[in-house]
């Protein structure tokens, strides 16, 4: 039998090792009459052994702290011999294998030179992220795309109530509003672009309640820091909540060079910030889209929030003027947004004058030819002129511009943002799924602005190419 | 490899549904060759095409079903003709038809000298219907290269083939897009998970977009592919198609010849619209829903067609469908829906 093995230079030095395993062939296989296929099976897990001896002298020659080299090699060894053993058997059911047992199968085909850049890739790929590596070898655990997998899976509410707790945050205070928030966030429960940006100023203002105002500009920067923290744990900052966190900072450190003398400065500041920079925006950019629909129009709509609820209100209540607009309402799954809106225009009066129509987003082509406009609503508008959205619009604002409808973009001013963006995957957020789904969900997605008819900002309807420049 | 999946009793692949067609057929044929003694080749060719008819009537959007009675009329016709003694002239080539010189009579063409050739050719039918997903997986599996990303849409018999034995040499990752309102996309995934050389995962099509710029093929199925290249498939095929055109993304629609119905697409060919209740629940029924089974995907947004007769460039379908039926049989009327109207 030795005979029939493969003999090539690079493996001689492995024969004594190959003697060796020769004599610790299991007892029963050496009894049994071979048949072709056991003998195949034998044959392919030697092999196996003498790949992986093989590679472990070199490994153990190439890396000098010879500690890390053994306990990396062994695993893809041992791996190895798993992965041969199951082809070997022929189990179809077999569990996913992580980024390294995959490497050693594939090693089997490759020739024995390409093995050990391959290993040292797959070494590679396992220090990092630990949750792969916790990831049990199931076939019920789903997997990422690999182009996604630095992203953060999200956050659970025990995980934040356990960091309060935990050796992060246990020697500063975390105020019970921030808690609350981070929850909020975490399970998503805050929809559409202003709502985490309000939840952060209202908890911002019960902050600010304690802080005595004498000690406000010493004082408010490391009471704020764990806050914002577990915040951030739990979601990254939306480009809203990003700008009320910078305008903070700025008040107070013009506070501090002048002295002001209300009890609630900072909160009336804040307080004028939320009304300008977001209700009296929502107020205008009403107004502009209100002015952008025409009669007999028939206006989709994808992830719509309070504020396009509150422009159809204003439509409808225009009354003889605007007799005839008709809604399509698209959705996807898993957060089912387009359903939470129909309960919402349940028993409305809305529904009277404005007849709607309910699709999934996969059957968005096929009604294009009845709509006038598409209204979506932007996330925030990055500083090479492409929108950041919930994903699906995207989709929608691609298979809109090829069948010529216009697609409007609603989006406050402070909405933009200083990063540059060019796809939907260097900057991403996990979403949420229910346990037993498969799904990989995104939060979003990044619709390039040529896609993009106009930006509905409160300071005007743009062009996407209308947005700021950063100065660098 | 996989084991062979038992279909469920109203789930056929389509090639057993053409099977089916053809034997039914064949079996007609011959009671009809026994029963009458004066029968010609014409009246056997008036009784497959009512066949057809009658397929169409029970179901619109089932083209195969009236591909299996083309087939077969091909069959009768190309006979026919060989046994009218006619030389090679008169057999039915592009060019040929149109210099012709009259037009071929079957009514003259007795079906008892008939009897052996088309029995003979409809089982050469059979066979190439039997294997016709088999030939296409190797056809298609040439296109996926290693450690590329490959997108989906929804479960197909053709696709899973094609990637199984894509696995078989080499390891890549696939996506699957579950689009409502079929949402077969959890079965794609459930039947790839056990490929152990696929890194598979699942996403929604409203992702589709956001994944193309990573994706290096997307690999279709169709229920019916038009003859200008257009194709009837599963919702939300469209919308990947044009995510994918955008970012120049090549799509490969594995198909076996006999969903090729020789039909231009149109927005008005038929469709199936299912339940609402399965999206809405009763009391959200005020909104109007529209959840179409298909997608009627306009020509153009195609790079390859992967048939069992191999790759096929969407320009060339013309040329397959000319092999494939004969071109009387191209419309069949009295109703039906996917004629060439």
């Amino acid at each position: 039998e030795l005979k029939m093995l493969p003999t090539d230079s690079k493996q001689r030095s492995g024969k004594e090792k190959q003697q060796k395993e020769k004599q610790s062939l299991p007892a029963s296989s050496a009894q049994e009459g071979k048949s072709a296929a056991q003998l195949r099976a034998e044959r392919r897990e030697l092999q196996e052994r003498q790949r992986a001896a093989k590679l472990q002298k070199q490994q153990e020659q190439k890396q000098a702290g010879g500690g890390k080299g053994g306990s990396k090699t062994s695993n893809p060894s041992n791996k190895a011999e798993a992965g041969s053993k199951k082809s070997a058997e022929q189990k179809q059911s077999a569990p996913i294998p992580t980024s390294a047992d995959k490497k050693a199968q594939s090693s089997k085909l490759a020739p024995p030179g390409d093995t050990h850049q391959q290993q040292q890739a797959a070494n590679k790929k396992k220090s990092p992220p630990p949750q792969q590596q916790q990831q049990p070898a199931d076939s019920s655990v789903k997997s990422l795309p690999s182009f996604f997998r630095h992203l953060k899976p999200p956050m659970d509410a025990e995980q934040i109530t356990s960091s309060v707790y935990n050796e992060q945050f246990a020697q500063s205070q975390i105020e019970a509003a921030f808690v609350q928030l981070s929850l909020m966030v975490a399970h998503e429960q805050l929809q559409g672009p202003a709502a985490r940006c309000l939840g952060l100023a209202r908890a911002l203002r019960q902050l600010l309640c304690t802080v005595p105002v004498q000690d406000l500009p010493r004082l408010i920067k490391p009471k704020l820091d764990p806050n914002m923290r577990l915040l951030r744990s739990a979601k990254p900052p939306t480009v809203l909540e990003s700008y009320l966190e910078q305008r903070l900072a700025n008040w107070v450190q013009s506070a501090g060079s002048s002295a002001e003398n209300s009890d609630h400065w900072l909160v009336d500041r804040m307080n004028e910030f939320v009304i300008e920079q977001i209700e009296k925006a929502r107020v205008t950019m009403r107004a502009s889209l209100k002015s952008k629909i025409n009669n007999l129009d028939c206006i989709m709509l994808y992830k719509p929030s309070s504020l396009i609820f509150e422009c159809l209100e204003d439509i409808v209540s225009e009354g003889t003027k605007m007799p005839d607009v008709r809604i399509i309402l698209l959705d996807s799954p898993p957060s089912w947004e387009g359903q939470a809106f129909l309960r919402r225009l349940q028993g409305h009066r809305l529904l009277s004058k404005c007849p709607v129509r309910y699709a999934m987003l996969s059957a968005a082509p096929s009604l294009l030819s009845d709509t006038s406009k598409l209204v979506l609503e932007g996330q925030a508008l990055t500083a090479n002129g492409n929108v950041l959205a919930p994903v699906g619009t995207a989709y929608l604002a691609n298979v809109a511009w090829s069948h010529r409808i216009p697609c409007l973009v609603l989006c406050h001013a402070c909405q933009t943002w200083d990063q540059v963006l060019i796809d939907s995957v260097s900057y991403n957020e996990l979403g949420r799924v229910s346990s037993d789904s498969q799904l990989c969900n995104i939060q979003y997605d990044l619709t390039p602005g040529d896609l993009v008819t106009a930006l509905i900002t409160e300071r005007g309807v743009l062009p996407c190419t209308g947005s700021p420049v950063p100065s660098h | 490899m996989q084991q062979q999946q038992q279909p469920a009793a109203k789930e056929l692949h389509s090639n057993q549904l053409a099977m089916q067609v053809v034997r039914r057929l064949s079996k007609r044929l011959q009671k009809r060759q026994q029963a009458e003694s004066g029968a010609t080749a014409a009246d056997l060719i008036q009784m497959v095409r009512h066949e057809a008819v009658a397929c169409a009537g029970r179901d619109p959007v089932d083209a195969v079903s009236q591909n299996a009675c083309r087939r077969v009329l091909k069959i009768l016709r190309e006979e026919a003709v060989h046994s009218l003694g006619a030389s090679a002239q008169l057999l039915s080539s592009l060019q040929n038809n149109l210099f012709s010189e009259r037009p071929i009579d079957y009514s003259q063409v007795k079906a008892d000298s008939l009897r052996d050739a088309v029995s003979a050719a409809i089982k050469e039918l059979s066979l190439e219907l039997e294997t016709s997903l088999d030939d296409l997986r190797s056809h298609g599996a040439a296109h996926i290269g290693e450690n590329e990303v490959v997108l989906t849409l929804g479960y197909s018999h053709s696709v899973a083939r094609v990637l199984q034995t894509a696995a078989a040499t080499r390891k890549f990752q696939a996506i699957v897009c579950d689009s409502g309102p079929n949402f077969s996309g959890s079965r794609m995934l459930q039947l790839l998970k056990t490929v152990p050389q696929i890194d598979a995962s699942l996403i929604t099509d409203a992702h589709a977009f956001a994944v193309m710029s990573r994706v290096h093929r997307c690999l279709l199925s169709a229920q019916t592919v038009f003859a200008d290249g257009g194709l009837r498939a599963e919702c939300g095929t469209h919308g990947l198609l044009l995510a994918a055109k955008r970012h120049s993304v090549p799509v490969l629609v594995c198909t076996p010849a006999h969903k090729l119905a020789p039909a231009y697409h149109s927005v008005e060919r038929a469709n199936v619209y299912l339940n609402p209740a399965c999206l809405l629940e009763e009391n959200l029924s005020f909104a109007e829903v529209h959840c179409p089974k298909y997608d009627l995907v306009p020509p153009g947004l195609v790079t390859l067609f992967v048939t069992n007769l191999g790759g096929l460039a969407p320009a060339h379908l013309h040329r397959c469908l000319a092999e494939q039926y004969h071109q009387d049989d191209y419309s069949i009327d009295a109703g039906e829906a996917d004629g060439d109207a």
